[in-house]
């Protein structure tokens, strides 16, 4: 697992805040699925998305708002993300919430042979669903080996 | 085992057609005669070999003009978007598209986001014809611009890259859908990035566009014939077909041979397009019937998954029949049989059949449930633009 950076993710918040993160290549703070609570706030910055936070005993879920989109990320107990879900008339930006497992979901969805058609992808150690058309896309991605007890694939929505 | 190899001369061999004079017979407008409002349809794989796409052939011409014109066969039919795309690999360089400007006087480029990936390009504006139907000065999408070389990661970001003919299995889209404009108010209120950018010679931004600047319903700007689309395709054996025609009708009730008959109209949701379909007692209210999806698609783990080459379809062991009814937004149900297949047996039984109406796969949740092209087989299937009359009510709805 990637540790946050702190400085890093604040340096993007800044440089976001500016309007500058065309600039921002290769080092960011890569937010996300697999990674601390804190990185949300990285997403938050990068999407340019409002915040609402709701814990409950299994899970803390914090959705991010943005123009097209609405995000949800999954919070475990132990403090990471091991899910999100996305629903809106735009697809939001994956690599931000996928992180890590990004390049992982793109391998996977260019190899299959249909075209034109909601993406299952499951891996070992990812999953990943896209279903919906223009104007209304749906999906999620999360991590089956960190889904905390007592929370199925179905809550994350 | 299929051999995509095979099917590459589909590619190449009919792949431009210069229109010298009279492109599509276009411009007429007498009482007398009725417009030909009938493009064929086909189903053999195209560009790329992928089964259950549906190809017409469309002109495009230079606005104003009668002879800078180029028909482009296998462009992909759509009704769950809006507006023409084409691949700009298959423009022949003598076509000049003038490129439309955003806002700040820009220029305007366009992200398309489709289920499964992005195409990113400029946008220009065209004459269209199909049959006898054209549609003056529409805003349309030239994917893989060479003019536009930077995809802002705000594109990029959003899924795989669609922006060739191999990777989009296809030279283009029609998107004939249910919507005058491909993003509609959301796009003309707010700049959302993954839609519209104008680029500046540093970068490109998001930007918001004005409706009439959007990509456009073609058939919403045909001077008759223009509140929907039909598409009747005929039905296919259980095992599929190498090839499957049909007939993409435009209007509805506007000529003899376009009447809704005893159809039954679904309203959908004005927004989203989307209906309710019950399978298995269970609403899935997310559902829409669209002839650009490749595949029925719903729910998670229903049927055993395929693996390999075909993951992500559906791998029954046996073909299941099945039935479903389908429920409007507002009003109108109707209830249907349909089968899933075992993909891999159907492929490999065939391999060179590109039209099957038993191909299926998950949709990857428990709400989704898309009707895509297999529905389509033995059946005329109406689509209603949003605001136009026809007989059986305002637009948007489907029928069939």
């Amino acid at each position: 697992m990637i540790s946050y950076n702190c400085s890093a993710g604040l340096l993007v918040a800044r440089l976001a805040a500016l309007g500058m993160l065309i600039l921002v290549a290769a080092p960011r703070a890569e937010a996300t699925l697999g990674e601390t609570e804190a990185s949300v706030q990285v997403d938050q910055a990068q999407l340019a998305a409002t915040l609402q936070v709701t814990p409950n005993a299994r899970l803390t879920v914090h959705e991010l708002k943005t123009a097209g989109t609405t995000v949800r990320e999954f919070v475990s107990p132990a403090g990471t993300v091991f899910g999100v879900a996305w629903q809106g008339t735009a697809l939001p930006d994956l690599r931000q919430l996928l992180g890590a497992y990004f390049d992982q979901y793109l391998a996977a969805a260019q190899t299959r042979r249909t075209r034109r058609a909601p993406v299952l992808i499951e891996l070992p150690g990812l999953v990943v669903h896209s279903s919906g058309h223009m104007r209304a896309f749906a999906g999620n991605a999360y991590l089956p080996q960190n889904l905390p007890q007592g929370v199925s694939a179905e809550d994350i929505q | 085992m299929r051999l995509p190899a095979i099917r590459l001369w589909a590619a190449l061999v009919p792949a431009i057609v210069l229109c010298l004079a009279g492109c599509g017979g276009g411009g007429g407008s007498s009482s007398s005669q009725p417009t030909d409002n009938v493009q064929a349809i086909t189903v053999d794989g195209g560009p790329a070999n992928v089964p259950d796409l549906a190809f017409v052939s469309v002109t495009v011409c230079a606005p104003g003009s009668s002879s800078n014109c180029q028909t482009i066969d296998h462009v992909q039919l759509d009704t769950g978007s809006t507006g023409l795309r084409i691949i700009a690999s298959v423009l022949s360089p003598t076509l000049s598209l003038p490129q439309q400007t955003g806002v700040n006087g820009d220029p305007l480029a366009e992200c398309a986001q489709f289920v499964d990936g992005f195409s990113w390009g400029s946008v220009r504006l065209a004459d269209m014809h199909v049959s006898g139907e054209q549609a003056n000065s529409v805003p349309i999408q030239i994917i893989g611009d060479p003019g536009f070389p930077t995809i802002p990661p705000s594109c990029s970001n959003s899924g795989p890259p669609e922006n060739t003919v191999l990777a989009f299995g296809a030279k283009g889209l029609l998107g004939v859908g249910l919507f005058l404009q491909d993003c509609g108010n959301g796009c003309a209120q707010t700049a959302i990035p993954g839609n519209y950018y104008t680029c500046s010679s540093a970068a490109c931004q998001p930007t918001q566009v004005a409706l009439a600047q959007q990509l456009q319903n073609p058939v919403a700007l045909f001077a008759s014939d223009n509140n929907g689309v039909i598409i009747e395709m005929p039905s296919v054996p259980a095992t599929g077909s190498a090839i499957a025609t049909g007939s993409l009708i435009f209007g509805i009730g506007t000529q003899s041979n376009n009447g809704l008959g005893s159809a039954t109209v679904l309203t959908v949701d004005p927004n989203t397009g989307n209906i309710i379909t019950t399978y298995n007692s269970r609403a899935y209210a997310n559902s829409y019937i669209d002839a650009g999806t490749s595949v029925l698609a719903f729910g998670n783990n229903v049927f055993p998954l395929c693996f390999g080459a075909d993951a992500g379809l559906y791998c029954p062991p046996a073909t299941q029949n099945l039935s479903a009814t389908l429920q409007g937004a507002s009003k109108g149900a109707s209830t249907v049989s349909f089968s899933v297949a075992n993909a891999d047996q159907l492929f490999g039984a065939n391999p060179s059949f590109e039209a099957f109406d038993d191909l299926a796969a998950p949709s990857g949740d428990n709400v989704t449930f898309a009707w895509g092209l297999p529905f389509f087989f033995g059946r005329s299937v109406y689509t209603a633009i949003e605001g136009r009359t026809t007989p059986g009510g305002t637009g948007p709805y489907v029928a069939f």
